[in-house]
This record gives C-alpha cells, sequence and structure tokens, in this order.
C-alpha cells in the first residue's frame, strides 16, 4: 500500500512535535530543581564571606597601626630611661623570635606556581601541603624569618587548602607564590638545590609546575599582623 | 507534494528542537552543581574559619588598643610602664616557647612510623585549631621548629625522636579534643586506611610545656 507523502510529512511532524512536547516537559520538570536548590545560601554564603573578609583586612591594618604605635612608645620609654634599657632589649629580641618585628635580610626567594597545562590536576598545582613542607625545610636550614605573599609566617600561622584557594594567617592565596626566607644565604641555597629534598616538587616540575629560586639582597619581611590570643597558659618556674 | 511551507515549519521544529536540547543540557549540567552543594560546602569552611579568625583579631585589637593606652599614660608612670612591659614580656616568652608554661590542653599519642610530613600536617593543623604552645616527645615546639627524616630515623631539630610519639599542646582542651577527634580531621587524615597506627587524643586540665 502506497502512503500518501501528506501523511509521510503528517508522521514526520507528529513525532517532531511529540519529542518537543518531551524537552518541553524536561524543561518544565527541571525548574523546580532550581528553586529549590540552595542558590539563596550560596548567594548569602558568598556575600558573608565577603563581609568577613573586609572586616578580616580592617582588624589587621588596626592591628598592624597598634603595633606600630606601641613600639613607637617603648622607643620613647627606652630614651626617657622610665624603664630598665635590658627589659627593652629583651622585648625586642622576643618580638624578633615570634615575627612581630619585621626582619631586613639576604636570603633566598622561591618561585612556585600551577603549571599552564590544562586541564590541571593534582599533580599540575602547588599545593598547601607543598608549602607546609617547603617552609619545614627552610627553618630546618637556618632561616630566621619566612614570609609567603608578603605573609609573614608566625608561631600561630597554619598553612591549609580551600578548594584552589591556599588560607595563610586566613588570607586568601592563589598561584603563583613568592616565598622569602631569611638567613644564611649559602646554607638556604645548598639545601634547596639539594636534589634529595623536596622530591615529590621536583617531579611535578617535570609536569610543567614552577619551582624557581634565586637569592635576595636586603629584603624586608613584614610584621606578622594576625592574632596571638594567650588565655590558657601561664608560666610556671 | 509538499509545499515550501512544510519544509520550513519542519525546518523551524528541528532548530527549537535543537536549541533545547542544548539548553536542557545546560541547565542539568548548573542544577546538578548547585544540588551537590559544593561550592555552598566550600564557602561555609571560609565563612566559618573567617568568624573564628576574626573573633580572635578583635581580642588582639582590645588587648593591644589596652598595651597602647597603658603605654601612653605610663610615659608619665615610672610603675604602670614596668608593669605593662612584664606583661608583654611574659605574653611574648609564652609565644616564643622560652619559658617552661602550664594550662589545659590535650595530648596526642601517635604510635607508628610517622614520618615528618605527618608531624608537619599535625602541628599545622593544631596550630588552625589555635594552640598557644607545644611539645614533641618533651622538647618544645616553637616557630622555627622544623622535622627532618634520615637514614638515622626521625629528628626534631637536632634530636632524634621516635614512636611512640606524644604531643602536648596548651590550650582550650574541649575545642582542641574535638577538632582533632572529628571524623574527617586531621587524626583521621594521619591515620590513613591503610595503616595499622594507634593515635589517641587525651584532653587534660593541667599540661606542662618545658622551656626550648
Amino acid at each position: 500500500m502506497k502512503i500518501h507523502p501528506f501523511t509521510k510529512l503528517s508522521i514526520l511532524l507528529l513525532i517532531t512535535g511529540a519529542a518537543l512536547g518531551l524537552f518541553l516537559t524536561a524543561q518544565w520538570r527541571a525548574k523546580p530543581s532550581r528553586v529549590i536548590s540552595p542558590i539563596l545560601p550560596y548567594t548569602s554564603l558568598r556575600d558573608t564571606r565577603d563581609i568577613l573578609q573586609k572586616e578580616n583586612d580592617s582588624l589587621k591594618n588596626q592591628i598592624g597601626d597598634l603595633q606600630n604605635q606601641i613600639t613607637q612608645n617603648q622607643e620613647t620609654l627606652k630614651k626617657a630611661r622610665v624603664t630598665s634599657t635590658p627589659a627593652f632589649e629583651e622585648l625586642d629580641d622576643l618580638k624578633n623570635k615570634i615575627a612581630l618585628m619585621a626582619q631586613k635580610g639576604d636570603g633566598i626567594k622561591i618561585d612556585l606556581a600551577d603549571s599552564s597545562a590544562s586541564p590541571a590536576t593534582t599533580e599540575t598545582i602547588i599545593h598547601a601541603s607543598d608549602l607546609r613542607d617547603l617552609i619545614n625545610l627552610l627553618w630546618a636550614s637556618g632561616a630566621t624569618g619566612i614570609s609567603i605573599n608578603d605573609q609573614r609566617v608566625s608561631a600561630a600561622t597554619s598553612i591549609d587548602c580551600i578548594v584552589n584557594t591556599i588560607l595563610i594567617n586566613n588570607a586568601r592565596l592563589s598561584s603563583p607564590f613568592v616565598i622569602v626566607a631569611l638567613g644564611n644565604q649559602n646554607e638556604l641555597i645548598k639545601t634547596i638545590s639539594d636534589q634529595s629534598n623536596l622530591v615529590d616538587l621536583r617531579r611535578r616540575k617535570n609536569l610543567g609546575v614552577k619551582f624557581d629560586f634565586e637569592p635576595v639582597k636586603d629584603f624586608t619581611l613584614p610584621v606578622y599582623n594576625g592574632s596571638y590570643n594567650i588565655q590558657f597558659s601561664k608560666i610556671i618556674q | 507534494m509538499r509545499s515550501k511551507k512544510d519544509y520550513i515549519i519542519i525546518f523551524l521544529i528541528g532548530i527549537l528542537a535543537g536549541f533545547l536540547i542544548v539548553h536542557q543540557f545546560y541547565l542539568a549540567k548548573q542544577t546538578k552543581k548547585i544540588a551537590t552543594g559544593e561550592d555552598n560546602q566550600f564557602l561555609a569552611v571560609e565563612v566559618s574559619q573567617l568568624i573564628k579568625v576574626n573573633s580572635e583579631l578583635r581580642l588582639e585589637v582590645k588587648d593591644l588598643a589596652q598595651t597602647e593606652e597603658k603605654y601612653q599614660k605610663s610615659l608619665e608612670d615610672r610603675q604602670s610602664a614596668q608593669e605593662e612591659l612584664s606583661k608583654n614580656l611574659e605574653k611574648y616568652k609564652i609565644i616564643a616557647g622560652v619559658t617552661k608554661v602550664e594550662g589545659q590542653g590535650v595530648e596526642i599519642k601517635i604510635e607508628g612510623d610517622a614520618g615528618p610530613e605527618n608531624l608537619v600536617d599535625l602541628v599545622n593543623a593544631l596550630r588552625n585549631i589555635g594552640v598557644e604552645g607545644m611539645a614533641v616527645n618533651g622538647i618544645r615546639f616553637n616557630l622555627a621548629s622544623y622535622f627532618k627524616g634520615t637514614a638515622d630515623g626521625l629528628f626534631l631539630g637536632d634530636t632524634k625522636i621516635t614512636s611512640p610519639f606524644l604531643i602536648s599542646a596548651v590550650g582550650n582542651a574541649p575545642v582542641l579534643k574535638e577538632s582533632l577527634d572529628r571524623k574527617g580531621g586531621i587524626i583521621e587524615q594521619i591515620k590513613g586506611a591503610d595503616r595499622n597506627w594507634k593515635i589517641s587524643v587525651e584532653q587534660k586540665d593541667k599540661i606542662i610545656l618545658p622551656a626550648s
């Protein structure tokens, strides 16, 4: 039996119409999942994070200003000989030990960066653990002070990772990372050049991860501007 | 016979169907991304971290403002200057680890062949939770302390340390205990799935840390 061309077209249109109907239904059904999905919490969380980050920056600035003011007052007291000079010298020595004083000197600058290769994999990016291992190694080679992207490493500093961001002193840092360590320059360079150190980072250098270093002269490390809260410790003899 | 108009209609329906297919594909991707809550989870972590740090920073600002005010006054008052200086010296000595201290905290005991990277990660986590001082196997851990793995074993600075590793940390004891012990926390991560290590965390009212 021969089908009339017009009937053929009708069947074709019917199938196309049915497919169209299915898509329209799918579209309609997809909408509720967007409405009930957590878009509001997302924007709310993002806004809250931004507000808290602004507060964080402002508090750090206040701490920096107050530390400067206190240092100036201490200098004035020292000059006025209101209290003993050795006590002030001890105070400066302690502040230096806990990164509460800017430090100037020679050292090493290390550049770490994610590989430009796409797509990024765990092998081609810099991890918080890479930075932790590097800092540990720098202390081991006699560093006297360290900063990462201008964040001074202190006794309270932790290096943590959230998604593709690294948190240091609660500043969100991302690649590239510039690590500066002051100390005995020869010793620092010798340690970083040693092929038996930072083996994993060296292996990943072949995959495009940037890992370079060079000596620095008269570099100034910033003062740690985070918090050092002491609530539970008591000195005993 | 089909007219030109019929072909145009089929063509337009085809375009619409194609548009809907692509749109549906992207919509499904977007919906999946939002529904997984990945972004929310990470943002929530950032927010909670900022809340914690900001509250610490506020305390620090308050503390520094009081110190600054007292130094201002002490320019005229020798006694007040001496008191403020002593207070500052005490605080900095605790942070630098140059004095023996006591306080509440936790003791973590690791029985296993932990490497330097495990202890580096643990110390980092303790700093993140918020400790005021630490010691590892009776050796005070301060800013410039480091772990080193050599052919002769594991060293903390120049001192060889062996299992069991005892990490004493002074700080808010319940917070430290809960943060360390939680599911997916640092202890679970260090332990790993395939390691036969024994790790315990004990909350203590009094922990004594030696001077470095």
